[in-house]
């Protein structure tokens, strides 16, 4: 528990939480490995589960008939997958699935925290709901201007 | 009879009249995009540094700047690596081996692999912005001792439009060269990374004080990717860029050039970010 | 003292009006082409002048915004106007001029450097703010590591005769770039016409060549009477100077405000026709064109001048850098009277007020300048 303790804080989205936030999510967590291939998110399911990536690449894909898939963005250690169970209990998580397929491209390690008891921490804690509100925001708005900025195709 | 202003004690060069050279090599590099080796041994050779351009002349159309991408250790076969896109480039990338070009230069700063020795080299380049830079690479990797890590970051649009995409495999396989490539989009079947440039730099760790970066793409992109550097430590006086412009001289005498107080052609084509991003804000300048 | 010790630099002495004709006849004797004022399709322009006869006897030059029109003096003066819209440029950096001509012989081209076709030059009637311009210009062109070598051909023997302004225009700002209208050095003789009692000029020797011009002159030593005559007739030129630019702090205000609203004020009513570039003594500005025959076998690069309102002009593949009036505009204001400081030492204005007069719809230089970066404008 305590070496998930601190690995856990030492993932990127997390190192700007107090110690007692991370020992608070660590109920929340397990560690886990993907096997190259394997799917971590299907497009049209549920987020209910938050990925922070330790180790290997994440193909987001879309599958499209008569058409080979493309790979529209790699994620990899220190990036997140699957927000919008943040939304859950509130009553406004609409049209939220997973837009694409992750797959792990390779050997993949990961902390999988559940939605459900991440929100309920963040319900009883709401210092660590601000703090990991913050935290999913700062992630999602980068992730929104580099998917920006791909969208210019600047290559020419 | 009033005097000429005095120029300033030194060579000075005349040099609106184009050397011809033939055209040796003809390398098709993507289905726009063409490498043409001339042969420069009937001048005794052609010294550039790393960075700099030649005014190419092909006959009855027209000059176009295009940097030299080739090596500055072998200055025999002179490189340019040329997209056709305009008027002069188009015809341009259509020539045969035995034709000829005319050349004027060469022009220009180059990137500052004096000032970056002893640092770690951080090279990220853009589409076709990869051919100015592979001079950079060439003339690191030849003195290879003289630098720390040789990083080359790559972007394009997709894994059928990597430039240069044998050497780029060749450096990744030497081990004193970190390679890595993002494109926009990809098959599913691709090993690289897909996301832009500035998402590609958060997965290397560098050290801000011992980097000096030379970046070259598309000014949007070099925007980015400047900021996304100086986000991660790096200062803006160890980060290089090459500036593009409209150029029918490459001396300074034409006016065309102008980047707000500067001249693409002389202050540039590579310039240092602390000089220039201010400019780089400012639309349409 | 009948005959006079040679003239030297420095000198002063009175010129006839026959006088400056015998001095035409010589210069054309030697093989000098002369170029000054004459007039053509009512306008003052730059053309030869062989004798006093091509020079614009008795007329005048009024200026305003969008404005030029020749007005008789009344008076038998013949350099009595101001500018007119050729600057001297037009005689060393050529509007148009073969650079280089290339023959194809099977795959193999030859190269056939174009070698100036030059002439010895003097220019008469170089007002102290064209004079500046010409320095301007020598600095542009020849200052840096690399020079313009059909211009430097050309400027390689090149007389300046010029004219003390007189006469300034509404138009007129040199005072305010420092420029003028006293012209101090840079010429090789400077006249100062004077029309009453006599019609006279004051001569002054500016150059070593100019000496020995002058030795070759008839010429009268000048009396207190003349110097005073010429004094007041200088002093006519400031007073009728009929604008000012405030260069303090200008260069550094431009560059500060690239998003200024007033940017767009002016793109309102510029054309982007370029005239301002081409009526200015500074701009100098060209571009590159192949000119092939046709067989298609020889090809000639000609240099003509290009201005920065050309949409053309700042075009990177695939699209101008600078699309809109508003940037072009920005552009050429910023360089003239901003960046110019930053890329060789000066401004690039010498306040012939040119631009002003033969600006279809009277943009004025002084005008925009001034309200660029202004404090914000009430109504």
């Amino acid at each position: 528990m305590e070496n998930l303790e601190r690995s856990l804080a030492e993932h990127p989205f997390l190192k700007d939480l107090s110690s007692e936030h991370v020992k608070l999510l660590v109920g929340c967590a397990k560690n886990v490995r993907y096997a190259a291939g394997e799917i971590l998110l299907r497009e049209g399911e549920d987020e209910s589960q938050f990925f922070l990536i330790r180790q290997g690449t994440i193909a987001m894909e879309a599958y499209r008939p008569g058409k080979t898939p493309v790979c529209v963005e790699t994620l990899g250690a220190g990036d997140v997958l699957g927000v919008s169970w943040v939304l859950e209990d509130d009553g406004v998580r609409a049209g939220m699935a997973s837009t694409l397929d992750a797959r792990a491209r390779e050997s993949v390690l990961a902390f999988v925290l559940d939605g459900e008891c991440l929100r309920k921490k963040m319900s009883a804690d709401d210092k660590l709901g601000h703090a990991l509100s913050r935290q999913l925001l700062s992630s999602v708005y980068q992730r929104l201007a580099r998917l920006r900025l791909q969208s210019l195709d600047v290559y020419g | 009879m009033v005097e000429l202003w005095t120029p300033p004690p030194g060579e000075r060069a005349h040099t609106m009249v184009p050397r011809m050279l033939r055209v040796d090599r003809v390398i098709r590099e993507l289905p726009d995009i063409v490498t043409l080796v001339l042969d420069s041994a009937p001048m005794g050779g052609f010294r550039f540094g790393p960075g700099q351009f030649n005014m190419l002349y092909l006959f009855g159309t027209g000059e176009v700047p295009i940097s030299i991408s080739g090596n500055p250790v072998e200055p025999g076969d002179l490189v340019h690596t040329i997209r056709a896109v305009g008027q002069v480039t188009r015809p341009m990338c259509q020539v045969k081996r035995g034709d000829m070009l005319g050349v004027r230069g060469p022009f220009g700063t180059e990137w500052p692999m004096d000032d970056a020795r002893g640092k770690d080299l951080l090279i990220v380049a853009g589409g076709l912005g990869l051919a100015p830079l592979r001079p950079a690479i060439y003339h690191a990797l030849h003195h290879r001792s003289a630098y720390g890590r040789v990083i080359v970051l790559y972007g394009t649009r997709a894994p059928d439009s990597i430039l240069f995409e044998d050497e780029l495999h060749t450096w990744r396989g030497r081990f004193d060269c970190e390679v890595d490539i993002t494109v926009d989009r990809a098959p599913t079947d691709f090993r690289g990374h897909v996301g832009v440039v500035p998402a590609l730099l958060d997965r290397f760790s560098f050290d801000p004080d011992r980097t000096v970066a030379m970046v070259c793409g598309p000014e949007i992109m070099m925007r980015f990717t400047a900021r996304a550097l100086t986000k991660k430590g790096l200062p803006r006086e160890a980060i290089w860029l090459s500036v593009e412009r409209s150029m029918k001289c490459g001396m300074g005498v034409c006016g065309h050039c102008q980047f707000g107080p500067t001249f693409a052609c002389k202050d540039g084509p590579v310039m240092r970010y602390d000089h220039i991003f201010r400019l780089l804000d400012i639309r349409e300048i | 003292m009948e005959s006079h010790a040679p003239w030297q630099v420095g000198s002063k002495a009175i010129l006839s009006v026959t006088g400056l004709g015998d001095l035409l006849g010589r210069l054309w004797a030697g093989g000098r082409q002369v170029v000054g004022p004459v007039v053509r399709d009512g306008a003052i322009c730059l053309g030869p002048v062989r004798t006093i006869a091509d020079l614009p006897k008795g007329l005048t030059d009024e200026h305003g915004p969008g404005t030029y029109r020749l007005k008789p003096r009344g008076d038998e003066a013949l350099f009595g106007f101001t500018v007119g819209q050729h600057a001297f440029k037009r005689s060393i950096l050529l509007p148009e001029v073969a650079l280089v001509q290339l023959r194809r012989k099977g795959r193999d081209v030859e190269v056939e450097p174009a070698t100036p076709k030059t002439q010895p030059l003097a220019l008469l009637g170089v007002r102290a703010c064209d004079a500046a311009a010409l320095g301007i210009q020598d600095k542009v062109l020849c200052g840096g590591p690399y020079a313009d070598s059909d211009y430097e051909a050309r400027r390689a023997d090149v007389l300046v005769i010029a004219v003390q302004c007189t006469n300034a225009a509404s138009t007129c700002f040199c005072a305010s770039m420092g420029t003028g209208p006293h012209l101090s050095n840079g010429f090789d003789l400077a006249l100062t016409e004077l029309l009453s009692p006599t019609h006279r000029f004051l001569v002054e020797v500016g150059s070593p060549a100019g000496a020995t011009l002058a030795n070759q002159l008839e010429l009268t030593p000048v009396s207190e009477g003349d110097l005073s005559d010429a004094k007041t007739a200088e002093q006519a030129a400031l007073t009728q100077m009929g604008r000012h630019l405030e260069t303090a702090g200008l260069r550094e205000k431009l560059q500060q405000n690239p998003d200024d609203s007033h940017w767009e004020n002016v793109a309102n009513r510029c054309l982007s026709c370029a005239n301002c570039t081409m009526v200015c003594p500074t701009c100098f500005c060209t571009t590159m064109e192949d000119r092939t025959d046709l067989t298609g076998d020889i090809a000639t690069r000609i240099r003509r001048y290009d201005s920065c309102f050309s949409e053309a002009f700042a075009y990177v593949h695939g699209g101008s850098v600078r699309p809109t009036v508003r940037a072009r505009y920005r552009q050429w204001l910023t360089h003239k009277l901003s960046t110019w400081v930053d890329q060789f030492g000066s401004l690039g204005c010498v306040g012939c007020g040119r631009c002003i007069t033969f600006c279809p719809v009277g943009i004025d230089i002084t005008a925009e300048a001034k309200a660029v970066g202004a404090p914000a404008r009430t109504g």
